[in-house]
């Protein structure tokens, strides 16, 4: 069923792809902001005959982007969104540094002096029958974890297995699992824009080639060649510390098919606007073309994409790290952190502070990240009036 | 029709030759004495003789990474699955197409229990919400399932786990049997003890699922509630819930459709993560235990497998699509 969801998703692609719907949004957009100027200026210029001022001083002219920003914070849900990852950075970045504790320092404050005592008995060799007790007492306070520990004054979400301050692991750990998930969705859209970006400016063999490169990756399954590559990095003994930035680099491979599928699409329609028409006949060069008139014109729903993949990709980063292939364990990320959760015996041991946060935290990046894709896909559409 | 469908069946022959070479450079990048070390025991207890084994290297590649010595094991390799045979698990020590087989039966009844469900929960709603745009229904649903989309497999997973199994103890943590049954259970009863621990599972696939179909079933049915037919009906005087139910549903249904037949097959693949947490011995479950000690034939069939009712769901969708829907021609 985790396939399922992608399955939908991809389906949904494709029929998306089949009704060739959407036209030109940028342009529609532009077209209606000028269309609203214009509108305004008739009324203003009403006005104006009356008050005898400059035309330009009474008219308010909406860049298209202007316009997006309106529409996005009219919508409550992306503006939700938008407060949750700004919080989960602050939370992740600034966090620490109001943090007493380390990510990866254990708390060693647990240990109370402990007297040993033992008796030993000491015989004298030159006599047999003298026997000597003699005890040795040792005092010492050793150094002992405060292991798993539910929230004090000192860890607000209390302590670890390993003694290890919660509160501050979760921020250290949203700062891999955030850098990780925007790391990859930008290479991703690089190499998603330029090979799609191709395929879709020149057609034929080249397109074919790149699409059904698509095809095949679009068939292999994630989760289960994640696993594959975790066995083929552990056999040839690549550190743990590094194994999951591998991960990530493979992920970056495996996933670009969506973002080329998406620029190709775009491209193949606006490639036939009156206005690639003139620029080829104005001669500019190819890759002008391609990543000047054409790139940005997709610019608003790579942004939609971008901003779910970014969700979907912390998913990931947390699914590796509970099935024990993320990050390695001293550094903490939210997946290592929820891990925890696998275990039936944190489970019954009611130490829900291990487990839960971290699962909190992955569903509010993931939430937050899906209300500003939401709201962003919203507002770049034009047909939406409100 | 005919000649696009075949032209179709040869265009996934093509995709599953290019996921066969990906997967089968994956594999070849392990160590050549990885299987070796795998079956060290195996050999020891004389369970497996050294010849099996040098067979399997070569078929896999493992040994001789020279390109004749790649291209040699490819072929070989190919020629096995052409035939239906890939090849023994190291872990089940079965032919890998019987684990598969003998245990994909409990994971497609899961996943497709929890489709129904999921159709009948998320479809309503979606129409409701979409019935309703921006209203207090719209916001609730919207964000509820939203929710559903955000949460992690596992973390749902451990969170019903920690409530219901362990706080309220009102279902089994996990397995699929009771361990201590009495012998003179009728099969009923023994298949109430099965659906009683496959409850959890499946609320959470209807959970994880439900958020993607209602809001596919909300845009679609926005898009056909603003259309132009839609109005006249009104116009004509149709009760609001004939507009509804009658005129715009049957529309929406098409992406419904075609998203159905897509999902089908894929429902054979076991939902690895869900199965896993709950220890139910479906595929999903078998191929993740094998997937982490990296048996190598299993890793390959396995994937072939998935790869497989992929590009069936793909083709199903689409040929769905055109039966479906009256408007699409086909371009070729």
């Amino acid at each position: 069923m985790e396939k399922e969801n992608e399955m939908i998703e991809e389906i949904v692609n494709s029929a998306a792809e089949n009704v060739t719907e959407t036209t030109a949004q940028q342009e529609t957009a532009m077209a209606e902001a000028a269309a609203q100027t214009v509108e305004e200026m008739a009324t203003e210029a009403e006005e104006k005959e009356e008050k005898e001022g400059f035309l330009s001083d009474n008219i308010r002219v909406l860049s298209p982007g202007r316009m997006v920003m309106k529409r996005f914070f009219r919508s409550r849900l992306s503006l939700v969104g938008l407060v949750i990852i700004v919080g989960l950075f602050l939370f992740s970045f600034v966090g620490p540094v109001f943090s007493s504790w380390g990510e990866k320092q254990t708390d060693t404050s647990g240990g109370a002096p402990i007297q040993a005592v033992t008796g030993i008995e000491f015989v004298d060799p030159s006599a047999t029958d003298r026997v000597i007790e003699a005890y040795i007492v040792t005092i010492e306070t050793p150094e002992l974890n405060r292991n798993q520990t539910k929230a004090t004054a000192d860890h607000w979400l209390g302590t670890d297995d390993m003694g290890m301050d919660i509160l501050t692991r979760l921020m250290y750990g949203g700062r891999i699992s955030l850098t990780l998930g925007f790391i990859v969705v930008i290479l991703e859209t690089i190499i998603g824009i330029i090979l799609g970006g191709l395929a879709g400016y020149f057609g034929k063999w080249v397109d074919m080639i790149v699409m059904r490169v698509v095809d095949i990756l679009n068939c292999i399954p994630s989760l289960p060649i994640m696993l594959i590559i975790s066995v083929v990095l552990d056999s040839r003994g690549v550190d743990g510390r590094y194994k999951i930035y591998y991960m990530m680099v493979m992920m970056t491979v495996l996933g670009w098919s969506g973002i080329a599928r998406l620029v190709r699409g775009q491209i193949l329609m606006l490639r036939e606007q009156e206005y690639m028409v003139a620029s080829e006949a104005s001669g500019i060069p190819v890759w002008q073309q391609i990543f000047k008139h054409l790139v940005p014109n997709i610019m608003p729903q790579l942004i939609v994409t971008m901003t779910l993949g970014l969700g979907s990709i912390i998913l990931t980063e947390a699914t590796l790290g509970f099935l024990g292939l993320g990050v390695e364990f001293p550094s903490a990320s939210w997946g290592t952190m929820i891990e925890a959760g696998a275990n039936p015996d944190v489970l019954r041991s009611g130490y829900w502070n291990m487990w839960i946060p971290a699962g909190i935290c992955i569903v509010m990046a993931v939430l937050g990240f899906n209300f500003i894709g939401d709201g962003l896909r919203d507002a770049f559409d034009p047909k939406m009036k409100r | 029709m005919v000649k696009y469908i075949v032209k179709r069946l040869l265009m996934c022959l093509l995709i599953l030759f290019g996921v066969s070479i990906i997967i089968y450079f994956l594999v070849l990048l392990m160590p050549a004495d990885y299987v070796d070390q795998k079956f060290a025991s195996q050999i020891a207890q004389g369970a497996m003789d050294k010849a099996a084994i040098q067979e399997m290297k070569e078929k896999y590649a493992l040994a001789d990474k020279s390109f004749g010595g790649i291209l040699n094991g490819y072929v070989r390799w190919l020629g096995g699955v052409c035939t239906g045979d890939l090849g023994r698990s190291f872990k089940y020590d079965m032919p890998v197409t019987t684990v598969i087989v003998e245990n994909m039966g409990i994971s497609f009844g899961i996943s497709f229990v929890a489709l129904i469900l999921q159709f009948v929960i998320a479809i309503p709603l979606g129409i409701k919400a979409a019935c309703n745009q921006y209203g207090k229904i719209d916001y609730t649903v919207t964000v509820l399932t939203m929710m559903g989309i955000s949460l992690p497999t596992f973390f749902l997973a451990a969170l019903l786990v920690q409530v219901f199994s362990i706080n309220l103890g009102w279902f089994p943590v996990n397995g699929l049997v009771t361990a201590n049954l009495p012998v003179d259970t009728s099969s009923f009863e023994r298949f109430l003890d099965e659906l009683w621990h496959l409850v959890l599972p499946m609320t959470t696939l209807v959970i994880l699922s439900i958020g993607g179909l209602m809001r596919h079933t909300r845009t679609n049915m926005l898009e056909v509630l603003n259309a132009d037919y839609i109005r006249t009906a009104r116009a004509k005087g149709l009760s609001e819930r004939t507009v509804v139910y009658k005129h715009a549903f049957k529309n929406t249904m098409i992406p419904i459709v075609t998203m159905t037949a897509g999902i089908i097959p894929s429902l054979f693949g076991g939902a690895m993560i869900t199965e896993t947490v709950f220890g139910i011995p479906g595929i999903g479950k078998m191929a993740y235990d094998a997937l982490k000690i990296g048996d190598v034939p299993f890793v390959m069939g396995y994937n072939m497998f998935l790869a497989i009712l992929t590009v069936i769901g793909t083709l199903l969708s689409d040929l769905m699509y055109m039966l479906v829907d009256p408007r699409v021609k086909l371009t070729k």
